[in-house]
């Protein structure tokens, strides 16, 4: 039924026929977009015109030529197309899109938003600026101490924050969903004071520091005999290092920085008090909190540096400033070559600063982290470390074993937290026969307790075999399951919508028509209706059914973990739990372990596409963008070739043009 | 400058020194403490504490009384016994329904959702009063915040639309107000330090692109913003004279859960208003998706789950019992300010607190009628002990605008505010509304759909709620709608109003009933 707002599809033909006869390049661009029009026209219209606006889409503005590409309505034009080519619109009972009608939308969104003037583009590259997290480890490699809280081997129950911590406020989640989203940190003004606060109180501890200080400057103690050519070298040393291994203009960096020592010094007439304070300003300075790149002011892509290169490097795998090696690959240009790129990855993914993408990427990404910053999740010590650990181990296994990132769903083996090995192994193998250690992750091997008191001993998680249906992946790890539910109750909706947002990638919106409880008593489900009933209802309407076919199996099959991860085959007031379940291609599952193996089943491809999203959105600090679509697709590719190896992921996204170009409109 | 002193006992010293303290924390500072007599009136406070997740309307609406003579309602109960120091306002609109996303925002700067410029009404006041305190404003949280939605947690924006992220730890605001000495010194430094920066990089060539260059200004406003100040409490610093015997007073103030941590927070702003340290503060005391576990005082859910009480109505009680809890905690406040002697009265008497939700229903997320009450002196502004329910609706923007003139400003407008409400600084005296014309009645039927016009209320009956719409004849048509009808037609906000309704009906034993809504218009 086509409502009121017609228009001539003839007239409009005619129109552009002239336009082609007065202009011909124009002439291609134009036909498109009327194909495309006319196919909102009639097919979308009739629900989603202004009035109507079913499930609140209106789609008229599309029709209009100047919102045909970038600017106040990309997001609709994305959902549009996602919706198109994913065949779910139009709807389940009406008639589906002839394929010359997907055919014109798909062109059309290639045309205006993959592609800009025909060619592929990589969009405007942001300034980023260090996050707290790189913040401070960046400190910890310039002054060479430690400011991290170190890892406990004994319970003090007390989850510690570092003073840095402690000092500089956490950083906002942009849209990419991490705090290094530049887009969004852009906007913001930097918390100076606090960051000036920290990097006086990590200063201070490095005057305490006599290696530390031999290792950065030189010398442990500068004489008060010092010339001004020995204290203009041990600051232009330390710009060298601040600066991540810039040498353009460093000898100006260095007489500016020399005359405000000077100043200093005639008062305080300390040579260490002055040089602190000048490193104060230098490590408050924009070049040090920005990662500042050379601009050539170009709206087309061109590559970075080979030094700028190496600062992206470093912060995608170790969050903190490239280390010597590389950056004299960076300076000498090799690290621009592929090979040598490839093998440095390589190696950085051997360090124990790898640990960076375990913590910071992945604990974003899962929300595992929240188990160590948020008080709502505070069990007790040493529950929230053994939970985080096991998730954290996990993640790093992938890395260091090569392994596939599918294994986060389904794997044979997890990460187990030693309290509940204690006893009983209940079978687990936690040595491995061959050499008789303990099976651990390389980079983790100093986390062996030493402590003696039983009681406080703390050992981190270790390496087994699963030995049940349950275990296996990380979503029915207790970190997982914990995180979504509340202390009291679990929610079958919140797991089944964090397994299939955060995994499987599914944009899910609230719904449009949430019935109240009284439809509820006309299904005649009970006053106190159990998990599975009050879920029933989902089935019994249309706008309900199409996100709850596949949220509610995913939730139910979750079920039998209590809030905090237990096995339970009880609620608390003793109703069993149901958590058999269908998934929406029919097939159904009994245990944990077979709704996984569908998951994988199902949407492998979703799965796959998702993470290599995420892992691209944190590597260039910016979420993905249609343009982005041909980059991602080849990186999908070479990765679902390589047996969806994390470590593939990894690699490709820094051989990606976006993360070896920039572009700056 | 005025400076102002303060004496504190040395027992109180000694009990606070280096040692965990006991809240609450102003038994830290007990009776020997005098606020030096100013020759003018002391300056008025403005205290903004915000309460997300709505209410139950039926727990929250004060029904029938007059403007001077009502009963609290069931949420308000523990506001008896002040019940003529506070001021409960209704009726104001925010215009639009909202999600848990927008309320703090709008409920901060009077703007529909959406709006590019979120500058608060709090940070208007301050930019605009000249005070001479050491601290410009103060913005304290309570609540987590909540990676999900992390902008939830904001209540306050400047005018450059930066937001002002609110302090969750209770030791970090009494140091930033007390901690004189250490900070003078560092503040010297850091000013060195700043000065030293903005000469090294205006000498030199600033690298990156145009845009870059753009983003760096934020920097640079940054700077002078520390700059500013840091001069600023130079300027107003406070003597804190302190008995001879004692050596330092440096208590360790832990907080363990919510209840711990709001009675911290309330302590610390009666502090910083009694110390005149800074006379605006913002405090997040629930946030608008608040996953706080009530357990803590008796309740096991988490607040946001149970302000969803019409598609569950199990979880009524519970929220009720919270929201009582929390109003329970204004009420701390009130008698913590009522104690301290100021001029010739209180604390209280020269302070304005408004305590509030962005929404209303904590089901549908209205923003209608929200739920807020106006308490503390306001140096002689505020007239209190009322009920003030507006006849007709008014823009929640226009007590915005009241407030920041009776805190001194001259405003003009805020968000959507079209003027200063009546009401608020004297008695409203309104007319009795919606009289009865005889017109309430069923209008047209057919065979599914009918129309009828009259008096609207919200009925709650053991766990069934629905709408009842009254007619001359003294029966009830009752309305019983899904929850996106509802929210779509912002019918919520008809209750208490003259209304027509159309829409699809059924026959339930025998009595016609509403189903679906088409149309609601108010008379």
């Amino acid at each position: 039924m086509i409502k009121t707002q017609r228009f001539d599809a003839v007239t409009l033909a005619a129109c552009v026929l002239v336009f082609a006869m007065s202009s011909r390049p124009i002439q291609a661009w134009d036909a498109s977009f009327a194909a495309v029009a006319e196919v909102i026209h009639t097919r979308c219209m009739s629900c989603h015109d202004s009035e109507t606006r079913e499930g609140e889409i209106d789609l008229t503005p599309l029709l209009q030529k100047n919102n045909s590409s970038y600017g106040k309505y990309t997001n609709l034009w994305i959902k549009l197309e996602n919706k198109v080519t994913r065949g779910e619109m139009p709807p389940p009972g009406e008639d589906p899109l002839k394929p010359s009608e997907k055919e014109s939308i798909k062109n059309w969104f290639q045309k205006s938003f993959v592609l800009r003037k025909g060619k592929a583009h990589i969009g405007r590259t942001p300034l980023r600026r260090l996050t707290r997290y790189e913040f401070e480890n960046t400190l910890e490699d310039v002054l060479s101490i430690k400011l991290k809280i170190p890892y406990r081997d004994a319970i003090t129950d007390r989850i510690d924050v570092s003073q840095i911590e402690s000092i500089v406020p956490a950083d906002i989640p942009g849209e990419s969903g991490f705090d290094n989203d530049a887009l969004y940190m852009e906007q913001l003004k930097p918390p100076l004071n606090d960051l000036a606060n920290a990097v006086h109180y990590a200063l201070s501890e490095f005057s305490k520091d006599s290696i530390a200080r031999k290792a950065v400057l030189g010398r442990a103690d500068i004489p008060a005999d010092a010339s001004a050519v020995e204290i203009q070298q041990i600051i232009s040393k330390f710009l060298l290092r601040a600066y991540r291994g810039k040498r353009e203009q460093l000898q100006e960096y260095t007489k500016v920085y020399y005359n405000l020592y000077q100043k200093h010094v005639e008062i305080s007439k300390d040579c260490n008090v002055s040089l602190r304070h000048v490193f104060e300003m230098i490590l408050v300075s924009p070049e040090f909190l920005y990662r500042f790149e050379e601009s050539k002011n170009l709206d087309t892509p061109y590559p970075v540096a080979g030094l700028e290169l190496a600062t992206r490097l470093s912060y995608f795998l170790w969050s903190t400033a490239p280390d010597e090696e590389l950056l004299r690959l960076g300076r000498d240009g090799s690290l621009l070559q592929d090979e040598v790129l490839r093998s440095q990855v390589a190696r950085m993914l051997n360090s124990r600063k790898r640990l960076a993408i375990s913590e910071n990427f992945a604990g974003q990404w899962l929300g595992f982290d929240d188990l160590l910053s948020n008080r709502e999740y505070l069990s007790s010590e040493r529950w929230n470390r053994e939970t985080y650990d096991e998730v954290l181990f996990f993640v790093d296994e992938l890395i260091k074993s090569d392994k596939s990132f599918l294994e986060l769903i389904h794997s044979d083996w997890i990460y187990k937290r030693s309290s509940a090995l204690s006893s009983d192994r209940h079978g687990y193998q936690v040595v491995d026969p061959e050499t008789g250690q303990t099976l651990y992750a390389d980079i983790f091997s100093s986390r062996q307790s030493t402590t003696q008191n039983e009681r406080a001993r703390y050992d981190p998680p270790v390496l087994v075999k699963t030995q049940n249906d349950r275990e296996g992946g990380i979503i029915t790890s207790p970190a997982i399951m914990r995180l979504t539910a509340s202390k009291d109750r679990t929610s079958p909706i919140r797991r089944g919508v964090w397994v299939l947002s955060t995994i499987i990638g599914q944009d899910l919106e609230p719904p449009p028509n949430v019935p109240s409880l009284e439809e509820a008593r006309a299904l005649q489900v009970k006053e106190n209706p159990s998990v599975a009933e009050l879920i029933k209802q989902h089935v019994s309407k249309s706008e309900c059914i199409i996100c709850h076919k596949s949220i509610d199996p995913l939730g139910l099959g979750l079920e039998n973990f209590a809030p905090t991860g237990e096995w339970r085959t009880h609620y608390p007031d003793q109703t069993p739990v149901q958590s058999a379940g269908v998934m929406p291609n029919g097939k159904t599952f009994k245990t944990p372990r077979e709704m996984k193996l569908l998951l994988l089943e199902i949407y492998q491809d979703d799965i796959a596409s998702n993470f290599v999203e995420q892992m691209f959105a944190y590597a260039l600090g910016r979420k993905s963008e249609p343009f982005d679509r041909v980059s991602l697709q080849q990186i999908l590719r070479a990765v679902q070739e390589d047996g969806y190896k994390i470590n593939t992921v990894i690699e490709q996204i820094v051989l990606s043009k976006q993360f070896r170009y920039r572009q700056d409109r | 400058m005025r400076r102002n002193s303060y004496l504190i006992a040395r027992r109180t010293m000694l009990r606070g020194a280096g040692m965990s303290v006991a809240l609450p924390l102003l038994d830290i500072m007990s009776p020997a403490v005098s606020y030096a007599k100013p020759t003018e009136t002391p300056p008025p406070r403005l205290c903004v504490l915000y309460k997300g997740c709505g209410v139950n309307p039926h727990a929250w609406d004060i029904v029938g009384g007059t403007e001077t003579d009502f009963e609290l309602s069931k949420i308000l109960q523990p506001l008896a016994g002040v019940q003529d120091d506070i001021l409960v306002v209704g009726n104001l609109d925010n215009e639009g329904s909202s999600s848990h996303l927008d309320a703090p925002t709008t409920f901060m700067s009077g703007t529909q959702r959406n709006r590019v410029n979120r500058y608060s009404f709090d940070q208007r006041i301050a930019d605009q009063i000249e005070s001479d305190t050491p601290i410009k404003s103060m913005q304290l949280t309570a609540d987590n915040v909540w990676k999900q939605h992390p902008w939830l947690n904001i209540l306050s924006y400047d005018k450059n639309d930066q937001p002002m992220r609110g302090q969750y730890d209770p030791q970090a605001v009494f140091n930033t107000m007390f901690k004189d000495e250490a900070r003078t010194v560092r503040q010297k430094e850091l000013l060195s330090v700043l000065d030293g920066v903005q000469a090294a990089s205006s000498s030199l060539a600033r690298r990156g692109s145009t845009r870059d260059q753009q983003v760096l200004e934020h920097y640079y406003d940054s700077i002078r913003d520390v700059e500013k100040s840091i001069q600023r409490a130079r300027q107003n610093s406070r003597d804190v004279q302190l008995d001879k015997t004692t050596e330092t007073f440096d208590p360790n103030i832990e907080v363990g859960n919510l209840g711990e941590r709001i009675k911290a927070m309330l302590d610390l702003i009666t502090l910083a208003f009694w110390t005149d340290s800074t006379r605006i503060v913002s405090c997040m005391l629930a946030n608008t998706n608040s996953r706080v576990h009530y357990d803590f005082m008796g309740v096991n859910a988490e607040f946001h789950h149970v302000s969803h009480h019409v598609r569950n109505r199990q979880v009524l009680p519970a929220y009720d019992k919270i929201n009582i809890w929390h109003a329970g905690q204004l009420r701390y406040l009130i008698d913590k300010m009522k104690s301290i002697k100021e001029g010739s009265g209180t604390l209280f008497d020269n302070s304005l607190i408004m305590w509030g939700s962005g929404i209303k229903h904590g089901d549908y997320h209205s923003l209608t009628d929200l739920p807020l009450i106006l308490t503390g002196g306001a140096g002689g502004k505020l007239d209190l002990g009322r009920h003030v329910r507006y006849p007709q609706s008014q823009p929640y923007a226009n007590l915005l605008l009241t407030i920041m003139r009776m805190m001194g400003t001259n405003a003009k407008s805020i968000g959507n505010s079209t003027g200063q409400l009546s009401g608020i600084m004297e008695k409203a005296n309104f007319k009795p509304t919606n009289p009865d014309d005889g017109s309430w009645r069923l209008v047209s039927s057919d065979e599914k759909t009918l129309t009828a016009k009259g008096l609207l209320r919200i009925s709650i009956e053991s766990d069934n709620e629905y709408y009842q719409l009254r007619f001359s004849d003294k029966t009830d048509l009752e309305i019983r709608i899904p929850f996106m009808n509802n929210h779509k037609l912002r019918f919520d906000r008809c209750v208490g109003k003259v209304v027509t309704v159309t829409g699809l009906y059924k026959t339930v034993e025998g009595k016609k009933t509403i189903v679906t809504l088409t149309k609601a218009e108010l008379e």
